[in-house]
This record gives C-alpha cells, sequence and structure tokens, in this order.
C-alpha cells in the first residue's frame, strides 16, 4: 500500500516476498509509533489540564495498540518462520520486533500517566508541576527522533538520542525535588505529589525505552550491540 | 552506407579470387607453349650437333659456342659413364617444380628421330626471380660428339601474364582505398555534421545560471558559430531564469503561507511540504520529495486522512489537537488530480490556536461584562425596593440607600465609562499627538493617586528626572496608563508596601515602570493580565474594586501610541509593569506593536 525502499538483494521470488512483507511490517510499526506519540501527549494534555475524559480516552486507546503490536509481533513470526531471512533482513526483522514491543511498552506508560491524571482530577488546589509538559515533549521528541532514526538508518541520530536521557533524567530529579518540597509545604499534597511522583517517573520511563529503540537501530545498521557499554568511545562525543 | 562497404570488400575479394585464378591458367597455358617451342628447338640444336664432326672436346671449339649463340640455348654433352655429374644434375633439379611428360602428337610434329628424343622429359626449374629455365636431355646418335647424350637449356623471359596480374593488383588496392575512402566520408559526414549541429548547444548548456557571453577560443566572435552560441545561450539561460523564477515565486508563496500544505501522491509519497507544515508538525527542515508519507509525518490523524481521501476520492475535514502544549490544527484533506486518472491527496493544516483563543476571550468577555454590569443592577434594584416597600420612611435608611445606589451607579457608571474608552482605543479615533512634558504629566497623576494611597497605608515612591522629558504623544493617553497602573498597583499592595513610579527616557523612546510590593501573579495569570475582565483572584470578589478593564485598556492604548507594554510577577513579592512608549509617533502604522501577551512571556 505505501512505497517501500525495495532492499538490495536480488529479486527472487521468496526474496521478493520477504521484502513485501518487510515493508508491510515496517510501515505499520511506523503508523504505531505515530499512535503511540498522539497517545503520550494526550495523556500529557489530560494530566496538565486536568481532563478526566481525555484520560479515560487514552486509557481505552490501549487496547487498540495491544492488537497492533501483537498482529505486528505475529508477522514478524510468521516471516521468520517462513522466509528464514539472513543478514541485512534479519537484523531488521529483529530490530522492528524490538522496535515494536518497545512502543507498546510506551504505549502502556501513556496509561499509567493517564490513569494518574484521573487520580488528580480531584486535587483542584494542587498545582501539577508544569515541567512534567516539557519533559513529555522532550521524551516524545527522543521517541520520535529514533524513530526517524531507524527511518533513516542514522546511527548519528541515534547516538544523540541516547545522549539526550541525560537530560531527561536530570529533569525527573527536578521535579522530584519540587513534589517534595509540595509535600513538605502541605500534607493534604502528599497524595497527589505521589501520583505526580509517579507521572514523571512514567515519562522518565518513556525515555529510557526511546534510548531502547535507538540501541536497536545501532544494533540494525551497524550490527553491534551498543547496550550497557555506554563508556564506547563512539558515544563519549554525543556525551557533552 | 555500411552496405557500400560490404560490397566494396566483396568485389575486391572476388576480383582478387577471380584475377589469381585466371593468373594461374594463362601462366601455365602460355608455359605449355614455350615448352613445345623449346622441345622443337632443342631437336633441330640435336639434329645440327649429330650433322657435324667435333673436334674432342666439342664444347671448347668456337663453333660450339656459336651454335650455342644462334640457338639461343646451352649446349652440354654427357658420357654415359658420367654418373656423378647425373646425380649432381638431378641433385639440381630437385627444387624443379614442372616435370612435364612430352605431349602425345609430339612424334608427328618433329617428325622422324629415335622416339626417346620425342619422349623425353623437360625440367622446369626457378631460376633467379620470376624467371624460368628449361632443360632437357636427349640422346645422341651418331658419334660426331665424343658423348653419349646432350644436355639442352634455356632460360625463359619474364612472364608477360605475370605482369598483367601486378598491374591488376595495384589496381585492385587503389580502388579499394578510393571507394574505402568515399564510403567513409558518407558515413561520418552524418554525425560529423550532427556533432557540429550539437555543438554551441553543448556549449550553451556549460553556461547556464552563469549568465555570461560564450567566447570560444577558435573563431572570430562574428562569425556565424558565435552568433548561433550565444543566440542558444540567451535563450537557454532565458529559460533556465524564467523556470527558475516561477520556481522561486511559488516556493516563496507556499513558504510564507500560514497554513501547511502537504501533496500527497496516489502511492503514499510526499509530492510538497511547505515550510509551514514542518513548522506546524515540528519537523526538521529538509526535503521530503517522494519519501513515503509514513517516515516523514506519522501524526495519525493526517495519515487516516490521506489514506481516507485516496480511498473514498472525497474531501474530509478534522480537527486535532497536536503536542503536549496542544496546537489546536484543523486538517483538510481533498483529491487532488495528478494527471493520467492519477488521484493524490492536498492536505491543508490551519493552526487556530490563536483562533481559539480569541473566541473563548470573546465569549469571556460577553459573560464578565453582563455579569458586571448585573451585579450593580441588581444592588440597585434591592435598594429601591426596600425604599419602596417603606424604608422611605425612615430618613436615615432613606440615606444611606440612596448613597449606596449613587455608588453603585458610579461604579456601573465606570464600567460603561471604561468599555467606552476601551472601544474608541481600539478605534484609534480619539488620540491627539501633542508635544507635552512627561514628568509633570507624571506628576498629577500620582497626586491623584496619593489620596487612595494613604487612606490604604501605601507609600508612592516616585523616581522621576529633574529636567523635562518632551515626547510627541496623546497625553490623555499618557496620564491614562500612568494612572490606570498606579491604581491597580495601589489595589493589589496592602498597607505598608510600596508603589514605585520611575521614569527615564533612552534615544528614542520614553520608558515608564510601575514597580509594586503587592500580592503578585502567577504565570499563566501573567500571560492572561491585559485581557479584559480577567483578574487574577479566581473568586471574582470586587473587595479590591476596579473595573477589570484597567489593564486591558493600558495595553490598547501603548499599543496605539506605538509602544509596547510588559509585565513581569512574581506570587507574594508583587509586580512590574513597564511601559516603553516612542517619543515620537511612528510615519505610518505599518510597524505592527508586539502583542503584550507575547511580550510578557
Amino acid at each position: 500500500m505505501y512505497g517501500f525502499q525495495q532492499s538490495k538483494e536480488n529479486g527472487s521470488f521468496m526474496s521478493r516476498h520477504l521484502s513485501k512483507d518487510l515493508g508491510d511490517a515496517y510501515h505499520r510499526v511506523l503508523a504505531l509509533s505515530g499512535q503511540v506519540e498522539e497517545m503520550v501527549h494526550k495523556a500529557i494534555r489530560a494530566l496538565i489540564g486536568r481532563q478526566s475524559d481525555l484520560a479515560s480516552e487514552v486509557i481505552g486507546l490501549d487496547e487498540e495498540i495491544d492488537r497492533v503490536e501483537v498482529q505486528i509481533e505475529e508477522e514478524c513470526l510468521k516471516m521468520l518462520a517462513l522466509h528464514q531471512p539472513v543478514a541485512a533482513d534479519l537484523r531488521r526483522l529483529t530490530t522492528m520486533m524490538k522496535i515494536n514491543n518497545d512502543l507498546e511498552r510506551i504505549a502502556d506508560l501513556a496509561c499509567n500517566i493517564a490513569e494518574r491524571a484521573n487520580d488528580l482530577v480531584e486535587f483542584e488546589t494542587y498545582p501539577i508541576p508544569e515541567q512534567l509538559s516539557d519533559m513529555a515533549g522532550a521524551a516524545t521528541r527522543m521517541v520520535r527522533d529514533s524513530i526517524d532514526a531507524f527511518v533513516n538508518l542514522d546511527i548519528e541520530s541515534a547516538y544523540q538520542v541516547i545522549a539526550r536521557d541525560d537530560t531527561i533524567d536530570e529533569m525527573n530529579v527536578e521535579i522530584i525535588d519540587q513534589v517534595t518540597s509540595l509535600m513538605q509545604q502541605n500534607p493534604a499534597w502528599i497524595e497527589p505529589a505521589l501520583l505526580s511522583f509517579s507521572a514523571s517517573r512514567s515519562i522518565e520511563q518513556i525515555g529510557d525505552h526511546a534510548v531502547n529503540v535507538a540501541e536497536d537501530v545501532i544494533y540494525m545498521v551497524n550490527g553491534v550491540i551498543v547496550r550497557h557499554r555506554h563508556n564506547d568511545p563512539r558515544l563519549r562525543p554525543h556525551l557533552q | 552506407m555500411r552496405l557500400f562497404l560490404h560490397l566494396v570488400l566483396i568485389w575486391t575479394a572476388a576480383s582478387l579470387l577471380i584475377g589469381f585464378l585466371g593468373y594461374a591458367w594463362l601462366r601455365s597455358a602460355w608455359l605449355k607453349e614455350q615448352e613445345a617451342a623449346f622441345r622443337k628447338v632443342a631437336v633441330a640444336a640435336v639434329a645440327t650437333v649429330e650433322a657435324r664432326q667435333w673436334d674432342a672436346p666439342a664444347e671448347d671449339s668456337p663453333e660450339w659456342a656459336e651454335l650455342q649463340q644462334s640457338l639461343g640455348v646451352g649446349l652440354i654433352p654427357l658420357v654415359a659413364a658420367d654418373s656423378a655429374d647425373e646425380a649432381s644434375f638431378m641433385e639440381d633439379l630437385g627444387a624443379s617444380r614442372v616435370l612435364r611428360e612430352p605431349p602425345a602428337n609430339a612424334a608427328d610434329s618433329v617428325g622422324g628421330g629415335s622416339s626417346e628424343i620425342q619422349t623425353g622429359r623437360i625440367r622446369s626449374q626457378a631460376a633467379g626471380s620470376s624467371r624460368q629455365r628449361l632443360s632437357i636431355e636427349l640422346p645422341l646418335s651418331s658419334t660426331s660428339v665424343d658423348a653419349t647424350r646432350i644436355r639442352v637449356t634455356q632460360e625463359l623471359g619474364r612472364s608477360p601474364v605475370r605482369a598483367a596480374w601486378w598491374l591488376q593488383c595495384g589496381v585492385l588496392t587503389v580502388t579499394t582505398y578510393v571507394l574505402g575512402l568515399v564510403g567513409w566520408f558518407f558515413l561520418y559526414r552524418e554525425s560529423w555534421q550532427r556533432r557540429r549541429l550539437l555543438r554551441p548547444w553543448f556549449r550553451a548548456l556549460e553556461s547556464v545560471g552563469q549568465r555570461k557571453r560564450l567566447l570560444p577560443r577558435v573563431e572570430p566572435q562574428d562569425s556565424d558559430f558565435c552568433l548561433q552560441m550565444d543566440a542558444v545561450s540567451r535563450t537557454i539561460n532565458q529559460v533556465y531564469s524564467d523556470l527558475k523564477n516561477a520556481n522561486d515565486r511559488s516556493e516563496l508563496v507556499l513558504g510564507n503561507l500560514r497554513e501547511g500544505v502537504l501533496a500527497v501522491d496516489d502511492r503514499f509519497r510526499i509530492l510538497l511540504a511547505n515550510k509551514a507544515m514542518h513548522r506546524l508538525l515540528d519537523l526538521p527542515d529538509e526535503n521530503y520529495l517522494l519519501r513515503p508519507l509514513l517516515e516523514v509525518i506519522r501524526t495519525p490523524a493526517i495519515a487516516r486522512l490521506t489514506e481516507k481521501v485516496l480511498r473514498e476520492r472525497t474531501a474530509t475535514e478534522e480537527q486535532i489537537e497536536f503536542g503536549t502544549a496542544p496546537k489546536h490544527l484543523r486538517i483538510l484533506a481533498k483529491p487532488l488530480s495528478l494527471g493520467s486518472q492519477r488521484t493524490g491527496a492536498l492536505v491543508t493544516i490551519r493552526d487556530e490556536t490563536m483562533i481559539r483563543r480569541v473566541d473563548l476571550i470573546k465569549r469571556d468577555f460577553v459573560a464578565n461584562a453582563s455579569h458586571e454590569l448585573k451585579t450593580p443592577l441588581a444592588a440597585i434594584r434591592a435598594y429601591a425596593e426596600t425604599l419602596q416597600l417603606g424604608a422611605l420612611e425612615d430618613p436615615e435608611m432613606a440615606e444611606s440607600f440612596i448613597g449606596n445606589i449613587i455608588a453603585q451607579a458610579d461604579r456601573m457608571d465606570g464600567l460603561v465609562q471604561g468599555m467606552l474608552q476601551l472601544s474608541r482605543v481600539e478605534v484609534g479615533s480619539a488620540l491627539k499627538f501633542k508635544l507635552f512634558d512627561a514628568v509633570e504629566a507624571i506628576e498629577s497623576c500620582v497626586a491623584a493617586a496619593q489620596a487612595v494611597a494613604r487612606s490604604k497605608g501605601v507609600q508612592i515612591n516616585v523616581d522621576v528626572p529633574s529636567t523635562k522629558i518632551l515626547l510627541r504623544s496623546d497625553r490623555d493617553g499618557f496620564q491614562t496608563i500612568a494612572s490606570n497602573l498606579l491604581s491597580n498597583g495601589v489595589r493589589y499592595t496592602e498597607s505598608e508596601g510600596s508603589v514605585s513610579v520611575s521614569l527615564r527616557e533612552d534615544a528614542s523612546s520614553v520608558v515608564l515602570e510601575v514597580v509594586d510590593t503587592g500580592i503578585g501573579m502567577r504565570p499563566d495569570d501573567l500571560e492572561r493580565v491585559f485581557e479584559r475582565f480577567y483578574r487574577a483572584e479566581k473568586d471574582r470578589s470586587s473587595h479590591t474594586g476596579g473595573t477589570g478593564l484597567g489593564l486591558s485598556i493600558v495595553k490598547h492604548l501603548t499599543q496605539a501610541l506605538g509602544g509596547t507594554v510588559q509585565a513581569t510577577s512574581e506570587v507574594g513579592l508583587g509586580s512590574t509593569f513597564t511601559v516603553q512608549l516612542p517619543k515620537q509617533p511612528a510615519g505610518d502604522s505599518d510597524a505592527s506593536p508586539t502583542l503584550p501577551q507575547a511580550a510578557a512571556r
């Protein structure tokens, strides 16, 4: 349905099929990433704007995302069994499966945020930290950039996404500080503060999943697993 | 042309072959003739030798040499025992080509003699280049010479056939060369002419976009070739720059549109995405030509609408919120005919965030204005009813009630005045630009505000230069701005607090700053503080008084006077309002004043 870059292998019958199937799965993953990103945005809007209807909408969306995730995974497994791809195709396929998984986890986290938003609605006087919005913006940006890196096979920007995780972590620490001081100010705010703390943690985890996606992209392009290897000399220039 | 060349080759080969065969046939016929003649001469020579008596050795006698000369042959007497001589002769003849049996009729033609004379074998041997030596050994029947046999030899001259052969070869070679040259000329003339025809175009193409005259190195500048080349170059450059300009214009227009424009073909590839699209959807500024849509834009609504348009070929519309600080985007997708029965989709995106906000403000204004007007009206009605019900009898009560009614009427009057002023300022009619002293104008405002301030226990600090600050502006407007900010500051400052007014000037503008130590505002209140009827305190209690129009009037007046207003604030510490006004009114009205909301951020 969508145009898809043909793989460079010569087009024997099986590899043409594989290439078409890979293309379909690829576009489904991309569409899923768009939906997940929108879900996170909605969850954050629900949280900051205290909109419980929006929060319920996000929670309702999760089912659809789960369904799509399972579908994509089944397709990928089918491709593995049927075509037994090797080399670049195999890496591409496994990377798509991993990204698919990460996206589903991000959607779950968006649901968590939406649930916290639902709970926070009743605490009208509690000032929800507005940095949460910025932090969520940065985290979804990371998700989007990592998917862009996947699309463009751009290792450089994948490394940048990995490096940006530190900013998210810093923002998380700031918000935790702020929430702690709010708790100290008013004991009645302890419960909403804990809720916003949890939301902040969820956003931070979204950033972590974006890093996973970026690492998968690096694996797909280079064939090198960079997970748990943050002292890699190639990472250093991006860690200023 | 190629056929011609082939014909030439075939002709050459055929004539060479025919020539060679003809040569071989002619030569063998000539040789036969020569041999027959030689045989006659040899028989005659033998007869002559036999007819005479020779001294031995005969070959040394002068007659022998004479005989040889007269017959044109060599004569060598041979003794039968001379076997060694015979062997060497046979060896000599080893390389001989022609060993010919005598012709059957040779005996008749010679007439008489022994049969061996008639049947002796003629040997033919090559003697030097292109010469032939014929020899024959014949028996001697008489004993006039001291020998049993005699060998007769004769050298043949050059064959005329051979000369003809060489001549034919020469002629053939020359004709082949000539024909080849002619063929080559015809073959290449066409492509050469074509190349010559295209040369100016190639040269002109090199010059595209460089806008300089082409100067060929060889030919004079006024030659036909040069002029043609210039004409070609001019045309190409013209077409090129026309296209480029047209492209630039549409890029410029599309790039400066506020609406995002996206064109997608029937295979979901991006044909066009303008700058506004990049901005609205937060995409990096790149060229996305022919990239698959989903690789670039993954916003579900856009993918969904595009798919729907491509499937159903009908226009659709949707409104979405995008991002965490939501942008309200209206997405319009409609079919786009791409020619040759292909249909793409044209998606336009309009940012309606501002419109929604303005809409909200308008709704708020109507609600607020009716509420603000209704409250004093309700109070007046209540007082009047009470009076009607008998309070009029009680002079003391009546007095206070009537006082209240007047106060409420004043409040309404203030509201209406404020709204009128606001609408006048918005229309921009009532402004009179005159030269006045800002210091003196401020001081009179401060004097007016002092009364309220003193009653609240708020101190007003004034920091103005001792010299005059002259500016050409609307004096009443300036004073309204100053007194509105002052009364606002005093209103939201508790007793023991202070409000500071300062005035300073720089090269082109005057800056009025009002700083209070009041209750302050939160950042999101700060954004909306210049809206009509907007109050930071939510309960809308009017215990602080005021109409909620003051800051709105300040904003609109400042804008009308060509200046800017900014507000900074911190909850619990106070607020600062800074107004900057130009000393001279701007010549035109095109310099759009900065939006205060934006400035306040």
